[in-house]
């Protein structure tokens, strides 16, 4: 006879992060992030043999072997033999990204060239997650709900995604990439700035901290996922279904809305995302919003596609550890329609609790709280 | 120490081929310049629904399997942007995502909604993220549906609805599925629900650490 099943209740850690962005990796990202610079670059810097897509700045990393695909280049920059060495720690993997190389022999098929590195280190991926821009955030939240569960002690959560030239002419021509920098909740934005780039995280739970003797950075609160099920493209501008997403992290964290100190928003800068965000944290804070600090760094490092939700949680992650919130790099001045405390420069703040919210094509909604310990 | 969570099949169905239904009748006003292999998995929730009186509610979460993702539209994509041309409305419509963001939108679901990539995934890694979503509560029912493209038959597409039950019958799923490849387990899985239950009230379990 099956046994009755009986919740666990585990805390799940983030036991260790690194990532890699246009602006560097690990200790030098960290220290970048709080500088407010912005790492973008000419788009026909990276793609010299395609001037006709303009001038525009993304976060692109330089492709340095063109006979490996671009996510692999990438997860050979990201995983590095000491982070290989962490990655064996893990019970298991969760692979994410939205489409992989578009210019690849296998376009779109990540999931092949990455299985075959990690089956190289002995390590079969529990998953591989495709969900858009949200592809990062959901690895992290179904790998802290399987660690809860009981399923593992610890899950590696790696999240890749590239910018290739395929990619970027779309963008170009649907008009979400900028030519200037992405300027997140800025009365004059133009547009996100996409870029590529990888993150990884350890989530663990109490047991395997203790064996591995990893520091953790913070404490997984909760996780919220939704869907706006209306439009593929374009967000819900009511902010009602990005709501829910925040609504479900809020919930099976126990935290109260005026428990939250901080967000780091998904702030792409198109105008249709900034009145989503805004409205659905208006319909969640109400008039904690005044109290609360809001930033997005995706003027510094570029939208990382699939894998901005797992590099932006571990800026969230850092910023707890820190307690020190990171500033919003491009912004200009305020729009007044957004009811936001935007943080403008990085600054020193009292981060108990915060959230990370990513919203993608598709109308995927998602929302990751993490706890300072 | 190991134990075991047990599902309800609300719904089940197969599609097989590429002769699509109508699918502006049975999901008005839904957007159909999807991918084929979108529209071969929303047949196969025809089929489902058809077959059972159930509807899924708003909290319903989607997941969404395939291998191959969408072909059809990323070759598109591809071709023209070898021509530096663009091709916007295929490319929004070439992710893997698209299978679990088609599906909420057509039953109206707004629970978690994503797409796995479905090479190398083992069942019962499937069936974990189900006792995930399921039994941390973020869902009621959950959706699955598997879609790919084959070259024999056309298109073969598995759809589920499953939800959290407590009454214990049937058999160990990591047992019955351990290692096939997932197009092959996923239709089987279905198929032998039918063999083993004959209705909609089929209760299958599987194992978790």
């Amino acid at each position: 006879m099956p046994k009755v099943y009986k919740k666990l209740s585990q805390e799940v850690y983030f036991a260790f992060a690194d990532a890699v962005t246009c602006l560097g990796s690990g200790k030098e990202l960290r220290q970048a992030i709080y500088k407010d610079k912005i790492g973008l670059m000419r788009a026909n810097a990276l793609f010299s043999n395609a001037p006709h897509i303009g001038e525009g700045l993304i976060g692109g990393l330089l492709q340095v072997n063109p006979n490996k695909s671009r996510v692999e280049q990438i997860f050979d920059l990201l995983i590095g033999e000491e982070n290989q060495k962490l990655l064996k720690l893990c019970d298991q993997v969760a692979l994410a990204s939205a489409l992989g190389d578009l210019d690849s022999p296998h376009p779109g098929r990540f999931d092949i060239s990455l299985t075959k590195k990690l089956e190289n280190q002995n390590l079969c991926p529990v998953f591989q997650l495709s969900n858009a821009c949200s592809s990062g955030t959901d690895a992290l939240a179904l790998a802290y709900g399987m660690i809860r569960e009981g399923y593992a002690d610890a899950i590696g959560v790696i999240a890749i995604d590239c910018l290739d030239l395929t990619k970027l002419i779309q963008h170009i021509d649907l008009g979400t990439q900028s030519r200037e920098h992405a300027k997140p909740f800025s009365i004059d934005r133009s547009g996100t700035s996409f870029g590529e780039g990888g993150g990884f995280v350890i989530l663990a739970n109490e047991k395997k901290l203790k064996q591995t003797q990893l520091t953790p950075l913070a404490r997984v609160a909760g996780a919220g996922m939704s869907c706006d099920a209306q439009d593929l493209i374009l967000p819900d501008t009511s902010g009602y279904f990005p709501s829910l997403a925040i609504a479900m992290a809020l919930e099976n964290s126990g935290l109260k809305p005026e428990e939250i100190d901080y967000i780091n928003a998904h702030g792409s800068g198109t105008l249709a995302n900034d009145q989503a965000e805004a409205k659905a944290f208006t319909r969640i804070f109400g008039d904690h919003l005044k109290n609360m600090g809001i930033s997005g760094t995706k003027g510094a490092i570029g939208h990382l596609l699939g894998a901005t939700g797992l590099v932006e949680a571990i800026i969230l992650a850092w910023a707890i550890f820190d307690q020190k919130a990171p500033g919003t790099a491009g912004f200009t001045s305020k729009d007044p329609s957004l009811n936001l405390n935007i943080i403008e420069k990085s600054k020193a703040m009292r981060i108990k609790n915060g959230l990370s919210v990513t919203l993608g094509f598709g109308g995927v909604n998602s929302c990751l709280a993490l706890s300072h310990i | 120490m190991p134990s075991t969570q047990s599902y309800l099949i609300a719904a089940k169905g197969i599609f097989v081929g590429s002769d699509f239904f109508n699918l502006e009748q049975a999901f008005p006003g839904l957007d159909l310049r999807s991918d084929p292999m979108v529209k071969a998995g929303l047949c196969a929730q025809i089929i489902a629904l058809q077959k059972s009186n159930f509807k899924p509610d708003e909290k319903t979460a989607t997941i969404g399997l395939t291998t191959k993702g969408c072909l059809s539209h990323l070759q598109k994509v591809v071709e023209a942007a070898a021509k530096n041309r663009s091709r916007t409305g295929f490319f929004v419509r070439s992710g893997p995502q698209t299978l679990a963001s088609y599906s909420a939108m057509a039953h109206h679901s707004h629970g978690p909604t994503f797409s796995l990539m479905a090479e190398n995934m083992l069942l019962a890694n499937l069936f974990a993220l189900v006792d995930t979503l399921l039994y941390q509560k973020w869902a009621a029912t959950i959706h699955l549906t598997f879609s790919d493209y084959d070259q024999k038959t056309g298109f073969k597409a598995g759809s589920l609805f499953l939800q959290r039950a407590i009454k214990n019958q049937g058999w160990s799923l990591p047992t019955v599925l351990k290692l096939a490849t997932i197009e092959e387990k996923f239709l089987h899985f279905i198929d032998l629900i039918g063999e083993e239950s004959h209705d909609d009230d089929a209760l299958v379990s599987s194992g978790r650490k």
